[in-house]
């Protein structure tokens, strides 16, 4: 008997491969699938285990990919405008693309202002996400700024 | 006063890159660590508690040299004719690419500039010049107050 591998079942038997005395006991309705043996389970176990790992390997990749390119574009972004006083001024093209990048990149912008990143980052929160958790009394405050985004990526499951 | 230790965030490399002119030891010392509590709009009042940000009547940001100096204007500045150290006064200078704001420094006292650098370290500068160039553009306006 041969078995085969789907996305739901991971592991299944097909009656086109059984030996033909199976098949008969299985179109006289006495067929009952045969009950995994210990090699079965240990290898259904291994190829369960190489598949997540494999989902994990794959996520991962993309997630770091992601990570080290927000890395790259916030560091040039820094050195290009850490030296501006002005929010018009920080958001040059640099920024721009950072903001392109969308909601991936909002766990990533919480996390660097957690880390006492720059409170500027909250044009580029409020683009992307279209939310706007500091009142505008407030954006002259740099602490308040952070902590509102920061609460506001907890409450929202981002950080 | 900083630690010994401490890595500016400015960078040699940054400035060699943006600020050319400056040369730390020469015509300038860093005074503080990096922060964005302030900028330099406040600073310039001594004030490193909040970045002032101007915004337009429409609303949106504003970076128009005008509004920078209408605004000192409005808590009591002056235009004077040079940024010499006067006792008994507040002198501040505006930096600007244009009729663009970019920076402002004040007076220290008669040797020395007091300037944030944006999201970075406050320095002290012995001239203008060190902060003059493609970055900041040039110094365009001196604007001094009476101490109450």
């Amino acid at each position: 008997m041969k078995c085969s591998f789907n996305k739901e079942q991971r592991f299944q038997f097909n009656s086109q491969e059984m030996h033909p005395s199976e098949k008969r006991i299985h179109s006289e309705g006495y067929f009952e699938p045969p009950s995994e043996s210990k090699a079965e389970r240990e290898f259904n176990k291994r190829v369960i285990n190489l598949y997540d790992s494999l989902h994990h390997i794959v996520i991962g990749s993309a997630s770091l990919a992601i990570e080290r390119e927000f890395k790259e574009l916030s560091q040039k972004w820094k050195d290009e405008t850490g030296l501006y006083s002005t929010p018009m001024q920080k958001v040059n093209d640099t920024y721009l693309e950072i903001i392109a990048k969308g909601k991936p990149y909002v766990p990533l912008i919480l996390k660097d202002l957690q880390k006492g990143g720059s409170f500027y980052w909250h044009i580029a929160l409020k683009a992307i996400t279209g939310q706007n958790p500091v009142p505008n009394n407030d954006l002259k405050n740099s602490k308040v700024v952070k902590t509102a985004w920061i609460e506001w990526g907890k409450r929202n499951k981002l950080i | 006063m900083l630690a010994s230790t401490y890595q500016p965030v400015l960078t040699t490399s940054l400035r060699r890159r943006y600020l050319p002119n400056m040369k730390e030891g020469e015509n300038f010392i860093f005074t503080s660590t990096a922060t964005d509590d302030y900028n330099c709009c406040s600073w310039a009042l001594g004030n490193d508690e909040e970045n002032i940000i101007l915004y337009t009547a429409e609303g949106a940001y504003d970076t128009r040299l005008s509004s920078y100096v209408d605004y000192y204007k409005s808590i009591g500045f002056r235009e004077c004719k040079d940024g010499e150290f006067r006792e008994g006064y507040s002198t501040i200078v505006i930096f600007a690419l244009g009729d663009e704001f970019t920076h402002v420094a004040r007076r220290k006292d008669s040797t020395t500039w007091a300037s944030k650098l944006g999201e970075w370290e406050d320095i002290e500068h012995s001239d203008l010049d060190s902060l003059s160039g493609d970055y900041y553009g040039n110094p365009v306006i001196f604007l001094e107050m009476k101490n109450p």
